[in-house]
């Protein structure tokens, strides 16, 4: 067991730096800490453009496919280094982080040959099609519908929460394709184009007063035969592997983001004399120490080379950051007090009271916090499964 | 950077576990905690000649030269069956101590506790007393500390000092032993000086230190255990014509006490490498590993009581055991807030109001 990296991993990290630097204090200084996911879009399109071509996108993927064929180390190093550069939100993470490894994982040949180059190289951008408005925490229920005509899927139904689909260029699509099929069975992965007549995308205002969530709707919306990832009807497997995916390297990057977001904490704490309240130092200590607890568990997983199945700390991983990041929004206002509740003329806020308030998603989406109790119980304790309800 | 067990520490873990399962008995423990001497002598002597004792100390003092993680392994193991040993005072407090000293007298102290025939504790004195001082009861020799000196003591027979009185506690945890010193007159000519200076204090943070990730992994064994006898027990147990585990308000709360146990895993398996690589950080980590631990087996504890209802009541059943050994934990080499106000230290919040 060993934490510290060797003077060729440092060399690599220099490197990385360096690269990263002479980009956001030079053609990207535009972008350089924006991290609503949402705002300068063209921009952050072209900055994956950028990193897709210098070799910085998806670094872990073989190089056969555009990456480094980086190890665990070197992407840690890369995480670090991306967000102590204070490097824009990624736009291309659903493709870098869920679809790619997806499809490398379980797609064939063919199709990671069409798709992998695309994604690393910063040229297309992904979307998840998962929830449902009838297929939220029981995402087995999903009821759009995908029949073969031909060489060509023809897809009717409805997305929701669908996460950057405005930018999208493709779509990973849990959909029914046998008729009459109920819950996981009957469900297949579909790849989908996402500019095309039969799709149209409505964004929706959250409480933040913001739109990083939207609805898609599929009516008579195509993509080729070929576009399905592991066998007919068995989609359910290939969806929760992308899931398993989502805690994989890009939490490194999120908790760099977290640790920045407890500096700016602890900053304003030491401006306005509320360091010196004892209950604030010591939840200040008690955030410290779940961050680094969360590193620790990430290099747990990571190190596991575990890839497309959920082990015990993967299962405890979502609802601990969760849980943890919600409580660190509340820190922040009491931290700012009534300060922080003031928003511009247009009702926009700087980045402590808006994480506040978008850290209520955080214990919904990706599956909520009842569900993930559900799952550590079930998957991971054994214990009996939620019997299924009639209505 | 690997954070994986290497192939020796997985055999070490391995060893530990075996030796926790086999000596481990809630019989074995019970009995030996309502002894005055508060250990099993055999099993002591079985930890000994696993070379536990010398874990920390290095291989040309005749230990085995291993580091924090191969100690919070083995911790992890004996204290998921919570079974009592000086080994903590003896084999990590006084190793350490003595280890940071590097004297030859410190060293030569030090390949005693490795020749697995000693029994050592540590101890603060201030205006002539030690407080709740670990594992002196029958130790054979005490390193006594006094400002900037350190002394080492000889007991006239286990546990009895030469100008000393003891008071052996009986703790809410009888699991392990405490006892308050008091000196009756000034040290005399056959203590023996074994350091002095600024290095007496850097060396004694070292080893409470090491003690706090020892605990921490105690910890998160007893909290493991915790778990794993809860799930059992609500798994088998039928009320409503289900079993218990079945309902949400049952299951939730485990899965609860699962992401306590895997976050103190993480702490502790994370701040053992940390501390080991980089001295420097010894005290954060040992800050941090210790209050996450700490909180899990709380929760862990507190919850098994809870699950088992009013079986988990009784003094019969094992639940008291590890719900006792949480608290001593919670206040043991430093409380939970104190270190907690450490880590707000060294964030740079500056001093509390």
């Amino acid at each position: 067991m060993r934490l510290s990296f060797t003077p060729a991993q440092e060399a690599f990290r220099s490197e990385t730096s360096a690269w990263l630097e002479a980009q956001l204090s030079g053609p990207f200084k535009d972008i350089r800490g924006v991290t609503s996911q949402t705002a300068m879009a063209e921009r952050r399109l072209e900055w994956e453009q950028v990193l897709g071509a210098a070799g910085w996108s998806a670094i872990g993927w073989p190089k056969a496919y555009g990456g480094r064929d980086a190890d665990l180390a070197e992407q840690v190093i890369f995480a670090e280094e991306y967000t102590r550069a204070n490097a824009p939100g990624r736009l291309g993470h659903m493709g870098v982080e869920l679809a790619g490894p997806t499809i490398l994982h379980f797609g064939n040949e063919a199709q990671k040959q069409r798709f992998l180059p695309k994604i690393s190289a910063g040229e297309e951008m992904w979307c998840q099609g998962y929830s449902e408005p009838g297929a939220g925490s029981d995402l087995s229920n999903v009821r759009t519908k995908a029949r073969l005509d031909g060489n060509r899927w023809v897809i009717e139904g409805q997305k929701i929460w669908t996460s950057l689909a405005q930018f999208a260029h493709w779509c990973f699509l849990v959909c029914r394709t046998e008729a009459g099929s109920k819950g996981r069975d009957g469900l297949s992965y579909l790849l989908v184009p996402m500019h095309q007549p039969g799709i149209e995308i409505r964004p929706i205002r959250q409480m933040t007063g913001e739109s990083d969530f939207n609805e898609v709707f599929f009516d008579g919306a195509v993509t080729a035969a070929e576009h399905l990832v592991g066998e007919p009807g068995k989609g359910w497997q290939v969806a929760m592997g992308t899931l398993a995916f989502e805690r994989g390297v890009s939490t490194l990057a999120q908790q760099m983001h977290f640790r920045n977001e407890l500096n700016q904490i602890i900053e304003a704490a030491k401006a306005n004399g509320s360091a010196a309240d004892p209950l604030i130092r010591r939840r200040i200590a008690k955030a410290w120490r779940g961050l680094q607890t969360m590193r620790a568990s990430a290099l747990r997983i990571l190190s596991g080379a575990d890839s497309g199945a959920l082990s015990g700390p993967q299962l405890t991983y979502k609802i601990y950051w969760a849980t943890w990041h919600r409580s660190l929004g509340e820190l922040a206002m009491d931290v700012l007090g009534q300060a922080g509740e003031v928003a511009s003329s247009d009702y926009e806020f700087p980045d402590l009271p808006r994480m506040y308030l978008f850290s209520r998603a955080d214990t919904i989406y990706a599956g909520t916090n009842q569900i993930q109790r559900n799952l550590i119980a079930e998957r991971a304790l054994g214990l009996p499964r939620e019997p299924r309800g009639t209505e | 950077m690997q954070f994986e067990f290497s192939e020796e520490q997985r055999l070490i873990r391995d060893m530990a576990e075996e030796f926790a399962r086999d000596k481990g008995s809630s019989e074995a423990v019970r009995e030996a905690m309502a002894t005055s001497l508060a250990f099993d002598a055999s099993t002591w002597r079985a930890i000994q000649e696993l070379g536990f004792a010398g874990l920390l100390i290095p291989e040309e003092l005749g230990g085995q030269g291993l580091g924090a993680v191969e100690m919070a392994l083995v911790f992890e193991a004996l204290g998921s069956r919570l079974i009592p040993s000086p080994l903590l005072g003896t084999g990590v407090l006084a190793a350490t101590l003595l280890i940071a000293l590097r004297g030859d007298t410190s060293l030569a102290l030090a390949r005693e506790i490795a020749s697995g025939e000693v029994h050592m504790a540590i101890a603060e004195f201030k205006d002539g007393a030690a407080h709740f001082v670990l594992d002196a009861h029958a130790a054979h020799c005490l390193l006594a500390r006094m400002d900037n000196r350190l002394f080492a003591i000889r007991a006239e027979r286990p546990g009895i000092f030469p100008g000393m009185e003891s008071e052996r506690l009986t703790m809410m945890d009888q699991t392990r032993a405490l006892s308050h010193l008091r000196l009756t007159r000034d040290f005399d000519s056959h203590v023996l000086k074994i350091a002095e200076g600024g290095q007496v204090s850097a060396a004694a943070d070292a080893a409470l230190n090491m003690g706090r990730i020892a605990i921490a992994a105690e910890a998160l064994g007893a909290a493991r255990e915790c778990l794993a006898r809860t799930v059992e027990y609500t798994r088998e147990r039928v009320q409503f014509g289900r079993r218990i585990a079945s309902f949400q308000a049952v299951k939730h709360q485990l899965a609860d006490v699962m992401v306590s146990v895997e976050a103190a895993r993480s702490a502790v398996y994370y701040a053992a490498c940390a501390a080991t690589e980089t001295p420097a950080q010894l005290a954060a980590m040992a800050a941090f590993a210790k209050v996450e631990a700490s909180e899990a087996l709380s929760h862990a504890a507190s919850r098994m009581i809870q699950l088992h209802g009013g079986i988990g009541f009784t003094w019969e059943h094992d639940a008291h055991l590890y719900f006792k050994r949480a608290r001593g934990t919670a206040t043991l080499f430093g409380n939970n807030a104190s270190l907690d106000e450490a880590i707000a230290m060294s964030l740079g919040l500056g001093d509390a109001a």
